[in-house]
């Protein structure tokens, strides 16, 4: 509560002052560095990602894809060997095989030794790129480029490979009828 | 008959959830204590179906009784009997089973725990939400993950596959890594329970959390053993020293780890100060909701993984569930944001609670991150058709830093005091951690370690050990042994095994050395400032499998890497051999043995340093973690009143904060 | 601080990450599997070119010589457990229908070890089990794994492709056929 006194103290009520206005310079830093953290994170992303595609696709853009590193997938066929590849590092032991999808096959050459569980007739997903180049392969895709790959995975899973689980009814059909 | 016994005890476990929760939800709506008690009782019922079943699917699997598809599928007849035993958990059915069993069990033992209070409606709502999970996941098998169907004829006579994947019957550690797992992530159910029924009855003070607070912890500390026995595994497996791999079900592991790591540590704001209750909220169910959505990428097969389960039905119904979840916990949060409102105010960013914001804020970072290089592929692939992969350098590059941070932050916040403290404060306490991190560096650097980035770990490793060391000092001067127990001493333990663990990391990685080599019989090379001497190759038997080992002597000790065939499917794996020092491990793994065509063994060699600290800071973190849940002898200093634990119907009442 | 009534922050918040959860839901429940396409090799429904190649007995084989019949070929490994539950099936589904039906089975093995398996346990058609014959054969056909079984119907189009041993019996690929 205020007086106004007589003498010479002035206690009139000043006006209020303004509501100190929000501070906004911690949002905005706030809001900049996000920002900033987001816009690396997605740059960090797109050079650190590689497309897959199947063998059939892979081959289909073989000359788009040119030297690009990507990953591939598909099945190996029993065609497996060892041979070894020339590259700018010089010779080195490959594993060399063919890989399929949907019909369309391709030639391999896996540097270093192949992953666990390597076998026919198991998917892989393999990390390389188009060479240009032959292996050694019986019955392979002998078509003058090889996929060079550095990093192999084997799809393993506990599934015993069941298309279908009831009968032979319900199996892949067209043109049973 | 084990069939009949297994759908015998999911059934009974579905049909008491559902009966029991509506017993629960009938006695609080008219007020019926008899009927509480009762409905408490029932959850027993759960724990029998789960703990029958079980036993029946194990009987199935040593018995092996291939009429049930499940030992068709997993089960042979030559495996080992402790890999037999952990079939059970090697494939979709069975691991759901098993999260139904350890979610059964945690759900007897609140309803034992807190017997005596079953009255109350808020203990009440826990073990409803907790009977509403069991719901879903015994639902789940009586359905899409049933693993006692029995459809496949003729009725096998040998295991169809040969037995589980031979990367899960190669290693002791298959039969613990998924049950310690699962007693982690299960137990993230009780918090989140608690925290459903403290919105549901308004009931919001902090009496829910202080209830909690071990089962949260122990929750926690499974999973950090359940997730470093996963490395461990890892480790001694694949055989060129990666632990980890920044896969999608590796990190679908790790993100509820991030969200209740942070939950643990911004709990004590909420306890001592009464804050960001929303946030701890959001935080308890957050980190439940990833457990499913973790379990969802695990299953459902929508992100490409090394680690591919088989696909099944239940990818869609575990995506419902997690929408379920979201929806109510943000519906509740939402509907009872009124009585949210915090009391508090952070004083100023130097002080205790701005440390634990930080802490939050670094987690909560670390967690997105991850998220994002997970679901990064599903966006590009819904946007622009392409499908692609996130590598590991993403992974690498963007937690890195966010580690380093951790550990300044492990250095700074226990010196800091709550509400606010001055620069001259920091300044004396931090005097001596601050010499611990220079000596660290300089004992690096004398032993030979070189570059920015372990370097750097170091510093603020041994900046850290240092804070911690400080505390447990000052801690056991005061009071004794009883230095080493109660949360902030054993919460300090826990952080000396996490320093120890991101120091052993940033060494592991910085400095391995790996070399792969075509021996010719007796042949000796110098790698690594060691010898190895290939001597030749043994072939034996064990139970179920083949073994072709190589005999090399690392400086005179001998090592086996080996070839493991299985003899039933034929399928052939290694297994690396490992020479584990407390300085550096050696490991050996044969990737190709003699054959006719050569009498070369080509080996690969890899030495790290420090891998042993891994597993011990492991240990000490578990230790540390068992002797927080100890009271100390202090009594907790009083909380602010206005964060008194609220034990009445009241909403808490606003009071003005103290000054 | 407010007073009463709805936090209208905590509101917003919930509104806020409500829609960015049902976006996230949305997107992850549209994401198709990884899992399925590595699987999906479509050679049913196709006339591939006669399959030709050499028996253990070192006779030529061909596909195309037998148009007008049901050609049956199984692909087989001796380690296999699910081909030997169901070669006492083909056994028996062969013995039934020689005239409609010509079995013939292809082996990535060891051409030795499953002659003798066929010694012992039946088998009275064909056997290839070089390896050259055996991934051409999987090239052309789309084969994974073991056991698989392709079905050509009389027109030499392949009718169908059985994964796995589940189901196969005689009386069930009798019906498939229509040949009761």
């Amino acid at each position: 509560m205020t007086e106004q006194m007589a003498d010479g103290l002035d206690l009139t009520p000043r006006d209020l002052s303004p509501v100190t206005k929000k501070n906004w310079l911690p949002t905005i830093v706030l809001v900049v560095v996000g920002a900033a953290i987001i816009a690396v994170l997605f740059l960090t992303l797109g050079s650190n990602s590689l497309f897959i595609h199947n063998v059939d696709d892979a081959v289909a853009d073989r000359i788009e894809l040119g030297e690009q590193r990507f990953r591939i997938q598909g099945t190996p066929l029993s065609n497996i060997a060892e041979d070894s590849w020339e590259s700018n590092d010089g010779i080195e032991a490959a594993t060399v095989f063919t890989i399929r999808f949907n019909g369309v096959p391709a030639d391999v050459a896996q540097l270093g030794s192949p992953a666990e569980l390597f076998q026919p007739g198991v998917p892989v997903v393999l990390d390389g790129s188009w060479q240009n180049g032959t292996v050694n392969v019986d019955g392979g895709a002998s078509d003058g480029w090889v996929f060079v790959s550095d990093n192999m995975v084997v799809k393993h899973d506990n599934d015993y490979r069941l298309e279908n689980q009831e009968r032979i009814a319900n199996a892949e059909r067209g043109g049973l009828e | 008959m084990n069939v009949i016994l297994g759908d015998a005890g999911i059934v009974l476990a579905l049909a008491a959830s559902l009966v029991a929760a509506l017993t629960l939800v009938i006695g609080i709506r008219s007020d019926n204590k008899q009927l509480l008690r009762v409905g408490a009782k029932l959850t027993g019922g759960v724990f029998i179906g789960a703990a029958v079943s079980f036993i029946a699917l194990e009987r199935a699997l040593i018995t092996r009784d291939f009429a049930v598809d499940f030992v068709a599928i997993n089960g042979t007849t030559t495996t080992a009997l402790p890999f037999t035993i952990s079939t059970a958990w090697s494939a979709l059915e069975g691991s759901i089973l098993l999260w139904g069993l350890v979610l059964a069990g945690y759900l007897v033992l609140i309803a034992w725990k807190f017997r005596d209070r079953v009255e109350d409606p808020l203990v009440a709502w826990a073990l409803i939400t907790m009977l509403a999970v069991c719901v879903f996941f015994f639902g789940l098998m009586t359905g899409p993950a049933d693993p006692f169907q029995s459809t496949i004829t003729p009725t096998p006579v040998e295991g169809l596959n040969g037995g589980p994947n031979p990367l899960l019957q190669n290693h002791m550690l298959m039969a613990f890594h998924p049950p310690v797992l699962y007693l982690g992530f299960v137990g993230f159910t009780v918090p989140f329970a608690f925290a459903i029924a403290a919105l549901v009855t308004g009931r919001l003070g902090e009496g829910w959390l202080i209830e909690t607070r071990r089962w949260s912890l122990f929750a926690w500390a499974f999973l950090s053993v359940g997730i470093l026995l996963g490395a461990w595994w890892s480790y001694d497996v694949l055989g060129w020293g990666g632990y980890w791999g920044w896969d999608p079900v590796e990190n679908a592991s790790l993100l509820p780890w991030l969200t209740g790591t942070a939950f643990i540590h911004s709990v004590m704001v909420q306890e001592r100060r009464g804050m960001l209750r929303v946030w701890n909220l959001s935080l308890v169910c957050g980190t439940f909701a990833l457990t499913i959505l973790g379990t969802f990428f695990t299953r459902s097969g929508v992100v490409e993984s090394v680690h591919a389960f088989s696909e099944s039905g239940i990818g869609p119904l575990l995506l419902g569930f997690f929408a379920v979840i979201t929806v109510v916990t943000v519906g509740l949060i939402g509907w009872r944001g009124d009585r949210l409102r915090s009391p508090g105010r952070i004083d100023s960013p130097l002080s205790r609670e701005g440390a634990f914001l930080a802490n939050n804020l670094l987690f909560a970072i670390f967690a997105f991150v991850l998220l994002l290089g997970m679901v990064f592929p599903l966006i590009i692939e819904a946007v622009r058709d392409d499908r692609i992969t996130v590598g590991v350098p993403y992974f690498e590059r963007m937690t890195m830093p966010v580690g380093m941070l951790l550990l300044l932050l492990m250095a700074v916040a226990p010196v800091l005091p709550w509400r606010k403290a001055s620069g001259e404060l920091l300044r004396h306490r931090l005097q001596w951690p601050a010499w611990m991190g220079g000596l660290a560096v300089v004992l690096a650097v004398l032993v030979g370690a070189r570059g920015f980035t372990p370097l750097l770990a170091f510093v603020l490793g041994g900046f850290a050990g240092g804070s911690a060391l400080r505390q447990l000092v000052l801690a056991t001067r005061r009071n004794g042994w009883r230095g080493f127990v109660g949360r902030t001493n054993g919460g300090m333990i826990v952080h000396l095994g996490v320093i120890i663990i991101g120091v052993a990391l940033a060494a592991s990685n910085s400095y391995e050395q790996r070399v792969e080599f075509a021996f010719e019989p007796g042949q000796t090379i110098d790698y690594a400032d060691q010898s190895f001497t290939f001597e030749g190759m043994r072939q034996f038997s064990e139970p179920g499998r083949q073994v072709l080992e190589a005999v090399v002597m690392v400086d005179g000790v001998e090592l086996n890497p080996a070839v493991r065939r299985y003899i039933v499917s034929g399928q052939a794996i290694g297994s690396p051999d490992t020479q584990s020092t407390l300085g550096r491990n050696v490991q050996l793994a044969l990737s190709q043995a003699p054959n006719e065509n050569s009498d070369k063994a080509v080996i690969r060699i890899t030495v790290q340093p420090l891998i042993t600290w891994l597993w011990i800071g492991g240990v000490i973190l578990a230790v540390g973690t068992f002797l927080s849940a100890f009271p100390s002898r202090l009594h907790r200093r009083g909380t602010e009143p206005v964060s008194a634990p609220a034990s009445t119907d009241e909403p808490v009442e606003r009071v003005p904060s103290p000054v | 601080m407010d007073d009463s009534g709805p936090n209208r922050s905590v509101l917003w918040a919930a509104v806020v990450i409500g829609a960015l959860m049902i976006g996230f839901i949305v997107l992850l429940a549209t994401s198709e599997s990884q899992q399925g396409a590595i699987i999906a090799d479509r050679v049913v429904g196709t006339v591939p070119e006669p399959f030709e190649a050499t028996t253990v007995g070192n006779e030529a084989f061909s596909t195309g010589d037998h148009r007008g019949q049901w050609v049956l070929v199984n692909f087989f490994a001796e380690w296999c457990i699910g081909c030997r539950v169901e070669h006492p099936e083909l056994v028996e589904f062969n013995r039934r229908n020689q005239s409609e039906v010509q079995l013939v089975s292809v082996a990535y093995d060891d051409g030795a070890s499953v002659e003798q398996y066929f010694r012992e346990n039946g088998g009275d058609w064909p056997l290839i089990a070089n390896d050259k014959d055996a991934s051409t054969f999987a090239l052309t056909y789309g084969v994974t794994g073991v056991p698989e079984t392709i079905i050509i119907d009389p027109a030499g189009r392949v009718a169908a492709k059985l994964i796995g041993s589940n189901g196969v019996t005689a009386e069930a690929l009798e019906e498939a056929l229509g040949l009761q």
